[in-house]
């Protein structure tokens, strides 16, 4: 007793999406590719759609994840995820999908991926994808901790290393920049911003003030709930904490 | 043969001594005598400091003639006793005020000369009117000296009260920023060294690139054997390239850009002719080198963006300008617009972190959307050191 299961292929390379099909077409009697998909946004679409039984979804795609489009799918069909390489998710997408398969394709894994689809068709019906999938997707989302931050010079931007910002000084509703070499730069955002994206490297100490904590080379204390830090830079810029902000900076330095 | 010494000269030398050494003694010394007291360092400082000077005045006690009348020991005392009294309201008010005034000056950004100069001023205007103040004290009977005398000698005390705070001021900056710097670059230098000389043993290639186009290899290789040989090649070139023997750190820019090539011919094939690229290089910048691996990690962040917008072909313009003085290499695509904070990749950290060891001060990166989007890096006098 045959199914025959529609899928969609997601794939954005035309060459990997001609390979998938031309393995597939040696199980014609069990798959039928219903349509195919080279970036996301089409897929999504595709698939909400045409409703297939299961998407062959690559991990790397042009505009989004594949995770990225599982979350948006209105409709909810088994996964096989293809991807070249992806060392910090695979057993993830194991537990995620149906199964995966690993670039360049074989057939015996194709093979063993749609006899374990046909187990999990067949079977209680559970799709393993949806259950906890929330959860799992946030685990999967690769943590990008921020090294850089852009500041503006006219119409271009340039980056800056976060290890090379001393400390950021509020101007009006903008920012300066202090780097370690001195330089003083404009960037757009206002403190409160920039709190909120920066590593947990950079403290507020002041109304005006953020610094680098890496760059802090003397503590003193300035009066019974300030301190006066002294910051690693040419002119041993000084930053008097302000009192609001004392349970931060004791809690940050040990103080 | 008998040397007399008159009491007075014996006791205003001895009183020059014991209170000078006094004065050194606490200044150095003051951290250390405080430590019990519980007090933060700033008031310490303060407190030191006007006993320093508190000496410092007792010790010039004899310019004050009045005082100096005394025939006896016990009548010294008591010169001494008027004289401490007199000193310390006229030395810690100062003292106090300039130290305000330092503090206030620190917190506010100035540069080091400017807030040394102001607190200077204020060491002359104090110094000058209280001695002036005391001068004018002293009943005209007894006084010696007039005040145009008493001005002078001021002048020249907190002259030498300010060049001792400059000098000690930027003896402890210096020493400071030595230190500092010394062990700051080095260990910063270091890490970055270490890092770029493993990055170079390391393959360079981005593994999902490598096993994409063994993938399209392996499709190609069944029906369209020119194009998977083709592909096979430029993939065994770059390899070459990443995995040579002698691990140089640095490569003449055509090298790159030939390296650059092949990996655009890959990604040309894989994604069969959604993309469209223009290279072109002065003839003048080809034989300067650069660090390896400084282009295709750029190219490749141009071919992911040309290529993020579907049904629109993807174009990347490599641009590369200047000669020895000065290189201006411009990698431009037609993808969406950069944001306004774009987080970078491992392939830009590492042009980043290549670009700060071997151009640090002369190298800029800049990322523009306006008349059109491209990344430049401009190098100037790039083979200083390569």
């Amino acid at each position: 007793m045959l199914n025959l299961y529609k899928t969609v292929i997601v794939e954005d390379e035309a060459p990997a999406r001609r390979l998938l099909n031309e393995l597939l077409s040696e199980h014609r009697q069990m798959i039928h590719v219903a349509g195919e998909a080279d970036n996301g946004a089409a897929a999504i679409d595709m698939i909400n759609r045409t409703r297939p039984d299961v998407i062959f979804l690559d991990i790397q795609l042009p505009d989004m994840t594949g995770l990225d489009v599982l979350k948006q799918l209105e409709y909810k069909p088994f996964v096989i995820f293809t991807t070249a390489y992806d060392e910090y998710a695979l057993k993830a997408f194991d537990s995620l999908s149906v199964d995966y398969l690993l670039k360049p394709l074989k057939e015996d894994r194709i093979v063993r991926a749609l006899s374990k689809l046909q187990h999990f068709a067949n079977g209680s019906g559970i799709n393993p994808v949806w259950n906890n999938f929330e959860s799992l997707f946030n685990g999967l989302k690769p943590q990008n901790k921020a090294t850089t931050l852009s500041v503006k010079k006219g119409t271009k931007f340039t980056l800056v290393q976060l290890a090379d910002i001393v400390y950021f000084e509020a101007y009006d509703k903008y920012t300066f920049v202090h780097t370690t070499n001195g330089q003083k730069l404009f960037c757009d955002h206002m403190l409160a911003v920039l709190e909120e994206k920066l590593s947990t490297d950079f403290i507020r100490v002041q109304k005006s003030y953020i610094v680098n904590k890496q760059k802090i080379v003397e503590i003193h204390k300035y009066s019974n709930n300030r301190y006066t830090l002294v910051l690693n830079n040419k002119d041993f810029t000084r930053v008097v904490t302000g009192p609001s902000y004392l349970d931060a900076v004791k809690e940050a330095f040990g103080v | 043969m008998h040397i007399h010494i008159p009491l007075q000269t014996a006791v205003v030398l001895s009183n020059v001594f014991v209170f000078s050494s006094l004065g050194i003694f606490l200044y150095y010394r003051y951290e250390i005598l405080f430590s019990w007291l519980n007090i933060s360092t700033f008031n310490q400082r303060r407190l030191a400091i006007c006993l320093v000077f508190l000496c410092f005045y007792m010790a010039i006690m004899s310019f004050y003639p009045c005082y100096n009348g005394f025939k006896t020991l016990s009548e010294f005392f008591v010169c001494l006793g008027y004289h401490f009294l007199r000193s310390a309201f006229f030395v810690f008010l100062p003292v106090l005020a300039i130290m305000y005034i330092e503090r206030w000056l620190e917190t506010r950004n100035m540069t080091f000369l400017k807030r040394r100069l102001i607190v200077v001023l204020f060491i002359l205007i104090f110094l000058i009117s209280t001695n002036i103040w005391m001068a004018m004290l002293i009943d005209p009977t007894h006084r010696v000296a007039t005040i145009t005398y008493t001005f002078l000698m001021s002048l020249l005390f907190s002259g030498i009260v300010s060049a001792m705070y400059l000098n000690v001021s930027y003896a402890n900056l210096a020493e400071k920023r030595l230190r500092f710097e010394r062990e700051l670059e080095l260990s910063r230098l270091n890490e970055l060294k270490t890092k770029a000389e493993l990055d170079a043993l390391q393959a360079k290639v981005n593994p999902h690139f490598l096993y994409n186009t063994l993938n399209s290899i392996a499709e190609l290789s069944l029906h369209q054997g020119g194009k998977a040989r083709q592909m096979t090649i430029a993939l065994a070139e770059l390899f070459r390239y990443s995995l040579n023997k002698k691990n140089e750190m640095v490569m003449a820019i055509e090298d790159e850009v030939e390296m650059v090539e092949n990996y655009l011919m890959i990604e040309k094939i894989r994604f069969e002719d959604k993309l469209e690229i223009s290279i072109s290089i002065d003839e003048a910048a080809k034989r300067i080198k650069v660090p390896k691996f400084i282009l295709q990690p750029l190219v490749e962040n141009a071919v992911k963006h040309g290529l993020k917008e579907p049904d629109k072909k993807g174009i990347i313009r490599i641009q590369i300008k200047g000669d020895a003085n000065k290189i201006d290499i411009m990698i431009h695509d037609n993808g969406s617009p950069f944001p306004e904070d774009i987080q970078i990749g491992y392939g830009l950290k590492s042009v980043m972190d290549k670009l700060a060891l071997f151009y640090p001060g002369r190298h800029t990166i800049y990322f523009e959307n306006e008349p059109t989007k491209q990344v430049t890096i401009s190098i100037t006098d790039p083979q200083k050191n390569a």
